[in-house]
């Protein structure tokens, strides 16, 4: 691999370490006096404005597949492609928007969702959305953190297990410092680096090749319907050859398993509930969470325009070799479209660049889906079952050696999958039917005063259960398969817990919840 | 073939050169406003954390 990677392996070495670097100084010369408490390092003070918050949740929610499938849509579909990515992946950052500052509201010294969920609900949902929320962001970091090994592996040649060891210090190199407030933080500076990459490879795209020379591009692949992609289906080459067509029909079942499957990700996901924790008031949260999706959907837009859109324009085929100057790439595989153009645009720096915000997109995430992890495990299962009485100091000494053992965790599986070959494909749309069950118990328990308590418990289950029996009975096809998958979690939920709490409604006061805080109350 | 009856049915609805054009600069222009958005309101935050910061540590020292 390492002969016909297109740089060198100190380049990522030295892209990780920078990082790594400059967020464990910045957090210390601005942030170590805000973790001195267990409160603090979990809540991050909860005094954090929208600026930060913002940034924090564009970051958290740019991973490394933000930039590559949103251009392997571009490539796939044509120009609509990202808009449909990114469209089905905004959505439920408003929702968020609206169940954030009701908990903000209702329960502002909430730490988690599971603990709103507890004084809210009672100890078996708990429980639940404890697991899920703690089964959702370790899924979400073992994928994150093979998929930016992979990629670094490909490109610079360096080992899998190097850069996956890297990118977990990384993760743990400056969230002990200050927590929560650290995390928001080194996403805040993640944000600044990420958008002036990406403005960098579209202004590039548009001066070097034009709109209108990609245009022409995609109506020269409608008429000559060239094979782009050797050995994909049918479908695949009619969707490549109607690149101009804003009704693109295959695109569209993208459109809702990207919607529907990206619900639980976020709504059931602690790591975006923190940035609710962390907010001055709940119109922070409300603010953060809308203005987060506006300006997060130019991102896969911009960015699967400009590299995958631009790549089916150019007529670019998998598997040839492409070169720039005297350097050239191998373009492996379509979902590695965003890199090879990026290095086509620029050359090396396009590629650094690119990998610069993968990097960073990877390292966001990451490290607040771990201290998502240690959040729950500190404050929900620790707190609330196995010691109810432990001192702050106790708690913030859990809460740090939680941080570096479920980093060294992590390390071991992502090392072990690798090891044995375990393929990731369809694991994050199994995901999304496994969990999207949840979010319409999480919806109603935060608005429907009368939510019944089993309603609410057994329609995550069932939900869950009838979706993914559903989607194996398909052979766990990955396109209409998810589809009606995520279609029958959601519905199968709704129709349990809707009319459980019509029949035997619950009546629960809000107000009650005002002063309600920690994980013993119930 | 039924692919190419696809896209004839289809290509009906293609856009045009201006609409790609527009298209194109739409989603670079809202890449750099978003960007130019989140680095005016992240940089007032950390002004205020650095001002809050400083105003922390001389109440420190004037403790002291």
């Amino acid at each position: 691999m390492a002969d016909t990677a297109p740089l060198p392996s100190w380049s990522i070495y030295t892209i990780l370490i920078a990082q790594g670097a400059t967020y464990a100084l910045l957090v210390w010369f601005l942030g170590r006096t805000r973790g001195k408490t267990a409160e603090a390092f979990l809540s991050g003070g909860r005094d954090i404005g929208h600026g930060m918050i913002n940034a924090s949740i564009v970051a958290t929610w740019i991973w490394a597949a933000t930039l590559m499938i949103s251009s392997w849509t571009g490539y796939h579909y044509g120009f609509i492609g990202p808009w449909w990515y990114a469209l089905g992946a905004t959505v439920p950052l408003p929702i968020m928007a609206y169940l954030g500052r009701r908990v903000k509201t209702v329960m502002p010294k909430a730490t988690s969702y599971p603990e709103f969920m507890l004084n809210r609900l009672d100890r078996k949902n708990h429980v639940l959305h404890s697991l899920i929320s703690i089964v959702v962001a370790l899924w979400i970091t073992v994928m994150i953190i093979t998929g930016g090994a992979v990629m670094g592996h490909v490109f610079t040649g360096a080992p899998f297990w190097a850069i996956a060891l890297l990118i977990v210090i990384i993760f743990v190199s400056y969230i002990p410092f200050a927590g929560l407030w650290a995390s928001i933080f080194a996403d805040t500076i993640m944000s600044l680096m990420l958008y002036v990459c990406l403005v960098i490879i579209a202004a590039a795209v548009l001066v070097k090749i034009g709109p209108s020379e990609i245009w022409a591009g995609l109506i020269e692949v409608a008429s000559t319907q060239p094979t782009l992609h050797p050995g994909a289906d049918e479908v695949e080459h009619s969707s490549q050859w109607d690149g101009l067509n804003w009704l693109n029909p295959s695109g569209l079942g993208f459109l809702i398993v990207n919607t529907v499957g990206n619900l639980g990700a976020v709504m059931c996901n602690q790591t975006y509930w923190s940035r609710v924790t962390g907010s001055r008031d709940p119109q922070t949260v409300f603010k953060s969470f809308m203005t987060a999706a506006v300006c997060w959907w130019p991102i896969p837009l911009a960015t699967g325009t400009a590299l995958g859109v631009a790549a089916l324009s150019q007529g670019l085929v998998v598997g040839e070799s492409y070169s720039y100057g005297s350097a050239t790439i191998l373009f492996t595989e379509p979902e590695a479209v965003a890199p090879v153009m990026a290095f086509l645009v620029l050359g090396f720096v396009g590629l650094t660049i690119f990998i610069l915000a993968v990097g960073s997109a990877t390292v966001s995430t990451g490290a607040g889906e771990i201290l998502a992890v240690t959040t729950v495990l500190v404050n929900d299962i620790f707190k609330g079952h196995i010691n109810p009485r432990a001192k702050d100091r106790t708690l913030l000494v859990a809460s740090r050696a939680s941080l570096f053992i479920i980093a060294g965790t992590l390390l071991a599986v992502v090392l072990f999958f690798r090891h044995i070959g375990f393929s990731f494909a369809g694991m994050y749309q199994a995901m999304g039917i496994a969990f999207s069950s949840a979010v319409i118990p999480v919806i109603m328990a935060c608005f429907v005063r009368t939510t019944n308590c089993n309603g609410a418990f057994w329609a995550a289950i069932i939900g869950s259960l009838c979706g993914i029996t559903y989607w194996m009975a398909t052979g766990m096809d990955l396109l209409w398969g998810v589809v009606w998958g995520n279609v029958i979690v959601l519905s199968v939920s709704a129709l349990i817990a809707i009319p459980w709490t019509v029949l035997r409604p619950q009546p629960f006061d809000f107000n009650s919840l005002r002063e309600a805080e920690g994980t013993t109350r119930k | 073939m039924e692919v190419q009856g696809q896209i004839l049915k289809t290509g009906e609805l293609n856009v045009p050169e201006i609409g790609y054009i527009i298209n194109h600069w739409v989603t670079v222009a809202w890449l750099s406003l978003a960007g130019l958005y989140v680095y005016y309101v992240v940089i007032a935050d950390l002004v205020k954390v650095i001002r809050g910061n400083k105003k922390e540590q001389e109440q420190g020292e004037s403790k002291t």
